[in-house]
């Protein structure tokens, strides 16, 4: 178990240091933040001027060694266009985005576990059909469609939901809505799917001959089982979750991570990118390893080597 | 079941009644697209921000645009010593903010302060329009501007900076002063979360004219339909950039209105003179009459725009200049000249059969419907019989390869934000003394450019806009860009907002407004 875990930090370094040289790599060849930073008319010298005072006229691998050793130590420099250090400009957004994805995902897999039990006991029946389609049409959705119908319905037309920004736990229920939608729709064909291989095996058909009745035979024996897959997959959700959240937040003027994503990458912020990056990596990471960990402990039959 | 979504829906709809409630008070909700980045002066690069350095700073001079005169805040008056000195008498009596008091040394810290290399400001408009040279206190409230050639802008200039208290902002932190502005306007920062709120109290110590509205809140909202649903639902009193399309729902609503202003931005196509056969000033032209700019007017913008003609802002402008008409037969002629005429399948080809194969690029998202426009224009130049590709950049991309001159032949852009003669004709001005960026125009002119030497160095307003105005004329009749439109800019307004106009540099001011 040790070297296990030890294996995986040492992945975790090696991944990390690939991750913020592409990105390096990536933000640098495609535009200097130092005329962005100036207006659209300004000189030649200006933006030179900017340039050398960013430091971006030094080589590639230069910069790149400046950042790594500097990152290493938790210095991600300034953001260019807020003036103030890179990871405090980042960090301070992850609590809006983690509330808002944690909300998301806790509400796709309260979702998911009725309708996707339910759908699979009843497979080949209209239920399931009819559920299945409108799981369909959940998943190919677009959220920013979604996000400005439940502005329209809920915050224009009934007024019951305010509109955008953060505030009240009511501020919370449209973008969260939006943003459980997707990971809903696939949680409920994930479930479905893995009850319905439950449903076969020959522990079900045991304990339906003990006698036992359906709803226990379901609740114990089948969900209990088909859940530990699902966990995995739940966990792999939180991608999707942080991808969405940039339209999302845009839609809802929510104060997040993916929003100042965008903002970074548009104005070439690079050290806000880089910071970016190598956090929602890591949290990536960690989340990953949790799932495998918690893999391990619901399942005693899987021992992590 | 029933009972439950019953209470469940009272209970909802009593909360947001809460929450709305703490909006009416004297407050003014403000929703912009983006968030400001910094409020420090020094960092000054987008209305955004001046919108907001607006209330909080003073500045020496200030532009009336009821009249479009320049008027002193900070400075009481002013006068020109000779060719490079600038004399300017300063108010007494201000104070800022945090209690330090407002004197010609304070000013002096301000001026050094944007060519201070620790500071790193983006002091272009000043240093290098101005052609600031050096300051120098007279006594506790005058002081001298020097400049390094005769420069007409110097007082023009002085409105885009805002004066800090210099104790303060010399003893803190650059990282500090980007969250924590003081100026001696009349509002104070409050509290600003970052893509969230910025809030601004009156300061009632202000020794000018003090507001009526008690708060202002600034949020960032970069959805357009996000901004118009707060609006109509009472959740913002101002809106910024309304897209034409949606102004019906504002307009729809009783209790508010949408205003649209004619703004200082010009969109053009920047044509790369030095290219065949556009290096011929005959297809240039025939360019200009080949577009039907009032069909992307009312097409696209519905009916919110201005055929472009003279370049210059507000009272700058030569507004007899008249935009060139649409005129097909007139392109075609023209093109005949340059030696190209239409063969079989209406392509125009000259004697050796080649084609005007052109790439005409355009940045998406920087301006209202930027690749609409670019497309409308395409669709017009094929007809022409010109084989047109759009090429669509991403904002920073475009920037890059304007900065190293690899735009495509046609171009399309936006400039604006200045309104003083000066810098609206920079952006056509061929020489590299004055725009030492590679133009993506590479237009020659001889007369435009000893023209514009002169006219810069011309202190006296009225001989100056007499030589705008010629320059502006130069330039449509050397027809560097295809002209086509100023854009509107529309903003949507609650009904309690009394007073509030926009104004043509897309600043929001709310000092003399007042809430119902």
């Amino acid at each position: 178990m040790t070297s296990y875990l030890l294996r995986r930090l040492w992945q975790f370094a090696l991944v990390l240091l690939g991750v913020s040289a592409v990105t390096f790599a990536i933000t640098n060849l495609t535009g200097s933040p130092a005329a962005l930073l100036l207006p659209p008319d300004a000189g030649r010298a200006q933006v030179e001027a900017l340039t050398q005072r960013l430091g971006l006229d030094q080589p590639l691998h230069v910069q790149y060694w400046r950042f790594l050793t500097n990152a290493l130590r938790g210095d991600f420099g300034n953001s260019l266009r807020q003036g103030r250090p890179a990871l405090q400009v980042v960090g301070e957004r992850v609590p809006a985005t983690a509330l808002l994805g944690l909300t998301a995902l806790a509400l796709s897999v309260l979702v998911a576990i009725p309708v996707g039990t339910f759908t699979a006991v009843k497979r080949g029946t209209a239920y399931d059909t009819l559920a299945t389609a409108v799981v369909l049409f959940g998943q190919s959705l677009p959220s920013f469609w979604l996000g400005l119908m439940i502005i329209l319905v809920f915050g224009v037309t009934l007024r019951v939901l305010p509109i955008s920004g953060m505030g009240s736990w009511l501020h919370l229920v449209g973008p969260a809505i939006t943003l459980s939608f997707f990971p809903a729709a696939r949680n409920i064909r994930m479930l479905r799917s893995s009850v319905i291989e439950t449903l076969n095996m020959d522990f079900v058909r045991t304990a339906r001959s003990k006698g036992l009745a359906e709803h226990v035979v379901i609740r114990k024996h089948v969900l209990r089982n088909a859940l530990i897959p699902f966990v995995t997959i739940v966990g792999l959700q939180i991608g999707f979750v942080l991808g969405g959240a940039v339209i999302v937040e845009t839609i809802f003027a929510w104060p997040g991570i993916g929003r100042l994503m965008v903002q970074a990458v548009q104005g070439r912020d690079f050290p806000v990118i880089q910071a970016g990056v190598v956090l929602i990596a890591a949290t990536f990471m960690v989340v990953n390893l949790l799932t495998d960990l918690l893999y391990a402990v619901l399942n005693p039959r899987i021992r992590l080597r | 079941m029933t009972k439950f979504l019953k209470r469940l829906t009272v209970l909802v709809a009593t909360l947001s009644l809460a929450v709305t409630s703490l909006a009416q008070s004297n407050t003014a909700t403000v929703l912009q697209g983006v968030d400001p980045g910094t409020l420090d002066p020094a960092k000054f690069a987008s209305t955004t921000q001046q919108t907001l350095f607006t209330h909080i700073f003073d500045t020496l001079t200030e532009l009336d645009w009821e009249t479009g005169q320049l008027v002193g805040k900070l400075a009481t008056s002013w006068e020109i010593v000779d060719d490079l000195t600038w004399r300017f008498h300063l108010r007494e009596g201000v104070t800022f903010q945090n209690g330090e008091p407002f004197d010609a040394h304070v000013m002096q810290y301000n001026l050094e302060r944007l060519v201070d290399p620790a500071v790193g400001a983006y002091a272009w408009f000043f240093v290098a329009d101005a052609d600031f040279e050096s300051s120098r206190v007279i006594d506790d409230y005058t002081i001298e501007i020097k400049t390094k050639q005769a420069s007409a802008l110097v007082a023009e200039l002085l409105r885009f900076v805002f004066v800090v208290p210099q104790g303060y902002y010399s003893s803190t932190d650059l990282t500090e002063l980007a969250s924590h502005p003081v100026g001696s306007g009349p509002y104070k920062l409050v509290s600003w979360t970052r893509d969230e709120a910025i809030v601004l109290e009156r300061w009632n110590d202000y020794w000018g004219d003090k507001p009526s509205i008690e708060r202002v809140v600034v949020r960032s909202v970069p959805e357009a339909s996000t901004r118009i649903a707060e609006l109509v639902t009472g959740g913002a009193d101002l809106v910024v950039n309304v897209p034409p399309d949606q102004t019906l729902l504002i307009e729809r609503d009783p209790n508010t209105v949408v205003k649209s202003v004619e703004s200082g931005r010009v969109i053009h196509i920047a044509i790369d003179n030095s290219v065949v056969p556009f290096n011929d000033l005959r297809a240039r032209l025939a360019l200009n009459y080949g577009v039907d700019k009032q069909a992307i007017i009312d097409n696209l913008f519905l009916g919110l725009g201005t055929p472009l003609a003279g370049i210059a802002n507000g009272p700058w402008r030569n507004e007899n200049i008249r935009p060139y008409p649409f005129d097909r037969a007139k392109a075609l002629e023209l093109f005949a000249e340059v030696g190209y005429t239409p063969d079989a399948n209406g392509v125009l080809r000259n004697a050796a059969g080649e084609a005007i194969v052109v790439t005409l690029d355009t940045p998406a998202g920087r301006y209202l419907k930027d690749v609409e426009v670019a497309q409308a224009v395409r669709d017009d130049l094929r007809r022409l019989g010109l084989v047109v590709e759009v090429e669509t950049l991403e904002w920073s991309v475009r920037t890059q390869r304007q900065n190293s001159g690899m735009l495509a032949p046609l171009s399309l852009g936006g400039l604006g934000g200045l309104f003083n003669g000066v810098g609206e004709m920079r952006w056509v001005t061929p020489s590299p003394q004055y725009s030492d960026r590679d133009r993506e125009i590479r237009w020659q002119s001889q007369e435009f450019e000893d023209l514009y030497a002169d006219m810069r160095a011309t202190l006296d307003d009225v001989a100056r806009k007499e030589k705008v105005d010629r320059l502006q004329e130069l330039a449509m009749e050397g027809a560097p860009w295809i002209f086509l439109y100023r854009q509107y800019d529309n903003y949507g307004v609650s009904s309690r907002l009394v007073g509030w106009e926009p104004r043509p540099d897309e600043v929001l001011d709310l000092r003399r407004v007042e809430l119902k």
